[in-house]
């Protein structure tokens, strides 16, 4: 009887194993990048404060400091101006994430295809990228900051 | 040519095209040019609410000493609450300098705050279905003067200064197809944009120098390189020339705010309050810019929801502040002796009080639609002699609320241009 009932649970055992497959993929990291005349869609001042912050800091904005920003932003009715002293004093800010100006002449051309999917989330075109190398090399005082203010003040990051 | 040259060039161009003078909804390629009246319009909405029987009645003496004739005393029961406040800045009240339209009326749509404003800024009544959640869709007088006015007109021209950002700065210009932002007033509430904790957000900036050529230069070709079919409503622009002066004006207000030049500099005892703060701002605006229209509003009298005797107050505030308003704008060269000043509460209040005692025993007042006493306001316009009748007193009901926006356009020349779309008529009883 015991030796039925020890074969019965071998085989029960052995039945209620499965073999199971298991898939793995290898994933690269991949940037998702969209065409700057796909850009249809204008940021409202919460959205464009918020990207704004998150792509100078590397971290989300504080529901304090988005609410301080919004007020200033409410308050004056040409949004530009606001955004043109938000993007200084923010570009200006030690804490802000920023490369060293040595970029610049080490590799202007990394820098400019950086700078394209970091603001504009998009690749930079050939002609961009000779465009800005050549502003660059023809204006050896401008630096990072000056570099980031163009793109951040520009209509394409006003979109997405 | 090299790539700057040629995208300066592009540029240049393009502004030019813009500059291109457009045919108007009359068929004209010009604006009409009226005779101007004068080249300045300031606009003071003293709003919140404010009624005849306290302000031009003087049912509790003479509560606006610096806009009204009269030494009647106040009200003993109330007296002793009210703040004493500095002397009127004044040589004589302001109604010497104009002409008072004692017994002027709101004559249509609800009596709230909202309402009044949307009435007084667009010249037109509201009803029930106001939309206060979103722009009007009547033009405001903004759009009005900067598409009419003869040369179109810069939008630093004209300035709408509220007290809150509660619905307000959305009627510096409408949702309507062929006015909207681009013909839009530069808004300000300078009461939360100068907050002295939120002016350090904006402070640290480089205006002015550094690379700022080359910085224009990569701006002009990312825009070069783009362009969306977005239809999101946009928001009103100054040229860059504009954009520039205003940046270094609020840099200079900025340092003016951190270092307490504007905590108390018109010696208010226990401090100024919201209106008078308001108001000081927009004489900033004036002093900086001579701006050709501007507009501010008051709110302060509201209390009268709850105190009564605070709204006295507050109407005392109100009342010092708009006589310093009169005062910067004949101190201001350019404006001076070519400025019409409108002052207008947007409603009244209701005839009867509700149940709200204060301390002094008084009832408090709302204003509510149904009560015709709400619907009873004054209307005050100075200007230069020879322009406007000086100290004239009109007693009989003369005027609606419908007709401030047909008087700015009549008086800045383009009322012949606009006077079809306007309910109301310009308020000739006012002129020499």
């Amino acid at each position: 009887m015991m030796k039925a009932l020890t074969y019965t649970c071998v085989i029960l055992l052995f039945l209620s194993c499965k073999r199971q497959e298991v898939n793995e993929y290898a994933i690269d990291p991949v940037v998702v990048t969209q065409n700057g005349s796909n850009k249809e869609n204008l940021k409202t001042p919460d959205q464009f404060i918020t990207l704004l912050y998150t792509d100078l800091y590397e971290t989300s904005i504080s529901y304090s400091e988005l609410n301080k920003l919004q007020r200033l932003l409410e308050s004056f009715g040409d949004k530009n101006v606001v955004i043109e002293r938000i993007a200084q004093n923010m570009l200006n800010d030690p804490l802000a994430n920023l490369p060293n100006d040595s970029v610049l002449t080490a590799n202007p051309e990394s820098f400019i295809k950086d700078t394209y999917k970091l603001f504009l989330t998009r690749e930079a075109t050939e002609a961009e990228v000779w465009y800005i190398s050549n502003l660059i090399s023809s204006n050896p005082e401008l630096t990072v900051k000056e570099i980031y203010y163009g793109f951040i003040t520009s209509e394409e990051y006003k979109y997405y | 040519m090299d790539r700057r040259k040629f995208l300066k060039n592009a540029g240049l161009t393009a502004l030019g095209t813009l500059g291109v003078p457009y045919i108007l909804p009359t068929g004209r390629l010009f604006a009409a040019t009226g005779s101007r009246k004068v080249n300045h319009v300031v606009f003071c909405l003293f709003a919140g609410g404010v009624r005849n029987i306290e302000a031009v009645h003087k049912a509790d003496g003479n509560l606006m000493p610096s806009m009204l004739n009269g030494s009647e005393a106040i009200s003993s029961d109330i007296a002793a609450d009210l703040t004493s406040l500095p002397s009127n800045p004044l040589q004589l009240p302001l109604q010497n300098y104009g002409t008072l339209f004692k017994e002027f009326r709101f004559d249509s749509g609800p009596t709230g705050h909202i309402n009044g404003h949307v009435t007084a800024i667009t010249g037109r009544n509201t009803n029930n279905t106001l939309d206060i959640r979103n722009r009007t869709q009547d033009p405001t007088i903004f759009e009005l003067y900067r598409k009419h006015a003869n040369p179109v007109k810069a939008a630093l021209n004209s300035w709408w200064i509220t007290t809150s950002n509660n619905y307000y700065p959305l009627l510096n210009h409408s949702q309507n197809a062929g006015y909207g932002s681009a013909f839009g007033a530069n808004q300000l509430t300078p009461n939360a944009f100068f907050n002295y904790n939120l002016v350090s957000e904006i402070e640290d900036v480089w205006n002015g120098g550094g690379q700022d050529a080359i910085v224009e230069d990569l701006n002009n070709f990312l825009n070069y390189n783009f362009f969306s079919n977005s239809q999101a409503i946009s928001h009103v622009k100054n040229n860059k020339t504009d954009t520039d002066r205003i940046q270094d004006w609020l840099t200079q207000m900025i340092s003016g705010v951190k270092s307490g030049a504007f905590s108390n500099p018109w010696n208010i005892p226990g401090g100024m309050n919201g209106d008078m703060r308001n108001v000081m701002y927009a004489e900033e605006v004036i002093k900086a810019f001579k701006p050709e229209l501007l507009v501010v509003n008051m709110f302060g009298v509201d209390v009268a929801h709850t105190n009564f005797t605070r709204y006295c107050n507050a109407l005392q505030y109100a009342d010092w502040a708009t006589a310093h308003l009169w005062d910067t704008i004949q101190n201001t060269p350019g404006m001076k002796d070519d400025t019409l000043l409108v002052v207008m509460p947007e409603v009244g209040r209701n005839g009867a009080p509700n149940s709200i005692q204060d301390s002094n025993g008084r009832f408090a007042l709302d204003h509510t639609s149904s009560d015709p006493t709400t619907r009873e306001i004054f209307c005050l316009m100075a200007g230069p002699q020879g322009v406007i009748k000086q100290n004239n007193e009109i007693s009989s009901v003369t005027g609606r609320s419908i007709d401030v926006v047909p008087s700015i356009a009549d008086a800045l020349g383009f009322y012949s241009d606009v006077s079809g779309l306007l309910p109301g008529a310009p308020l000739t009883q006012a002129y020499v």
